[in-house]
């Protein structure tokens, strides 16, 4: 069985992506990866999740320079249904390269985000992630 | 008997005229009055250069008003006069071709011998060379300004882009190490490969420390300077120990500023590892930090007896990023470039004395 059952990756570096998945096979740390290259994407997946038509992943992990529509920006959007999304069990992590403290304390004060995590994260801190969420 | 009598007053009133010509003609400043009553207008001779006017040219209270960029408001500023007012100001003039220049200029009451308001009077001077010269300052300022924003900018694209790619190579590397054959030959790649990745991502972790420096938020707050130095040197404890090290601290003179405290501990940690670093073998190190103030500037004075910098090879390299400042090419790494950087950022400066074997010298203006 697997550590936890949905988690979601929205992140436009494919090889990141490609990496992470790769680990999350080889632990087998969830049942269901949903990936998403922009905020745009991953939104309509959120307004479904709102509307209970797709299972709340359990664990999203967040990018925030990305195309088209960006981390903040989908942050944004989300903020309104904070409660909503929390209620469902869903733990935000924004995982960035960014390393401007103003950006990573705005990131860690926002009601929806549970952590921030300078890239690179390390397969042992992914491991973590996953574990302490599903305990 | 009575021309006698006067010449005490005379004197006085012709040195008082040459002082008065002397600072006109030195500070360029010319003279001015017009009678509303009469129509009359008067420029004295520097004014008629300043404004570059003929010989033969007839000014009068009308075309005086020529001379200003802004007509209505040297109409305005004349009535106040007429009205008892006064004026000291900078005001943009025009000369007799029509050049616009900026002129400091004051204008009072103009009395008639029965005490009656007539006109105004007063002098003006051109001071365009100034204020072109401040507004190009302020200009070239803004453009500086600018570029700098562009540059910080730049540098943390730069920097971000970079990391992603680092931190990629390192989880690559990190999922390579899991399915690789140990005892291959790859291994001496995947060797080289990951130290290839661990010197990148320091490389980049020593370029962030630099771009972080300066918009980083810096918190002055009052901070003792004995404190943090006894802080620091608690991370050195075992290697001072094991090198027989003795440090000394004098904290007497001045014991409290107001710094960033992580830019301090930063400054200690940086010299104390220098002096580790760069200790000579043939006697223990000893390190003596003393504070002081001279002439109300606060200093911190930290010397050892090291084996020292060759000032006059290597005075340029202290300081920068990189650059090896010794002999066997032990890389200084960027510990000193950052503490000068963050000792200017709140407005201080850096100072190194140093003699070759005899110890190197650090003076931290604060």
């Amino acid at each position: 069985m697997s550590v936890l059952k949905k988690a979601c990756i929205i992140d436009d570096d494919r090889l990141y992506v490609s990496l992470m998945s790769m680990i999350v096979d080889k632990y087998d740390l969830v049942d269901e990866l949903v990936l998403f290259e922009n905020g745009d994407q991953a939104l309509k997946f959120f307004e479904l999740v709102l509307k209970d038509k797709i299972e709340a992943p359990q664990v999203v992990l967040l990018d925030l320079n990305m195309p088209i529509m960006n981390g903040w920006e989908l942050l944004d959007v989300l903020e309104d249904h904070t409660a909503a999304l929390q209620e469902k069990g869903i733990h935000l992590l924004v995982v960035s390269s960014s390393i401007n403290q103003n950006e990573i304390a705005k990131a860690k004060k926002h009601a929806l985000v549970s952590d921030f995590i300078t890239k690179p994260l390390s397969k042992t801190h992914l491991l973590e992630i996953f574990n302490k969420i599903s305990s | 008997m009575i021309e006698k009598s006067n010449q005490p007053l005379k004197k006085l009133l012709e040195d008082k005229e040459y002082f008065l010509s002397e600072t006109a003609e030195l500070t360029v400043t010319g003279a001015y009055s017009g009678n509303l009553k009469t129509g009359e207008g008067y420029i004295d001779d520097i004014g008629r250069n300043i404004l570059d006017i003929p010989k033969n040219y007839n000014l009068d209270i009308h075309s005086a008003l020529s001379f200003f960029a802004d007509r209505k408001k040297a109409v305005e500023l004349f009535y106040s006069c007429i009205n008892g007012g006064s004026f000291v100001l900078d005001i943009e003039m025009k000369d007799y071709h029509g050049n616009v220049f900026w002129a400091k200029a004051s204008g009072k009451p103009l009395h008639d011998s029965e005490h009656n308001i007539v006109g105004v009077r007063g002098v003006f001077t051109s001071i365009d060379r100034f204020v072109r010269r401040g507004n190009e300052l302020e200009n070239r300022a803004k453009l500086i300004q600018e570029q700098n924003d562009r540059l910080v900018h730049f540098a943390h694209i730069v920097s971000h882009n970079l990391r992603s790619h680092a931190s990629n190579l390192q989880l690559t590397l990190d999922a390579f190490n899991d399915i690789r054959d140990k005892g291959q030959q790859t291994d001496i790649f995947f060797n080289y490969l990951t130290e290839i990745s661990n010197n990148l991502s320091s490389t980049l972790e020593h370029l962030n420390q630099v771009v972080t420096i300066n918009i980083e938020e810096k918190k002055v707050q009052q901070v003792n300077l004995e404190t943090i130095f006894k802080e620091c040197l608690l991370e050195f404890k075992e290697e001072l120990l094991a090198i027989d090290a003795k440090v000394r601290g004098d904290f007497t003179d001045l014991s409290v500023i107001n710094y960033v405290p992580s830019f301090l501990k930063n400054i200690f940690i940086q010299l104390i590892s220098n002096s580790i670093k760069f200790r000579s073998r043939k006697e223990p190190l000893r390190i003596k930090v003393r504070t002081k103030v001279k002439n109300k500037r606060k200093l911190l004075v930290f010397k050892d007896n090291g084996v020292g910098i060759d000032m006059n090879k290597q005075a340029d390299y202290i300081f920068k990023m990189f650059e090896s400042t010794d002999a066997s090419g032990e890389s200084q790494g960027i510990g000193l470039f950052v503490l000068k950087n963050q000792v200017e950022s709140l407005g201080g400066d850096v100072m190194v004395k140093s003699k070759l074997n005899k110890g190197t010298s650090f003076t931290i203006k604060f």
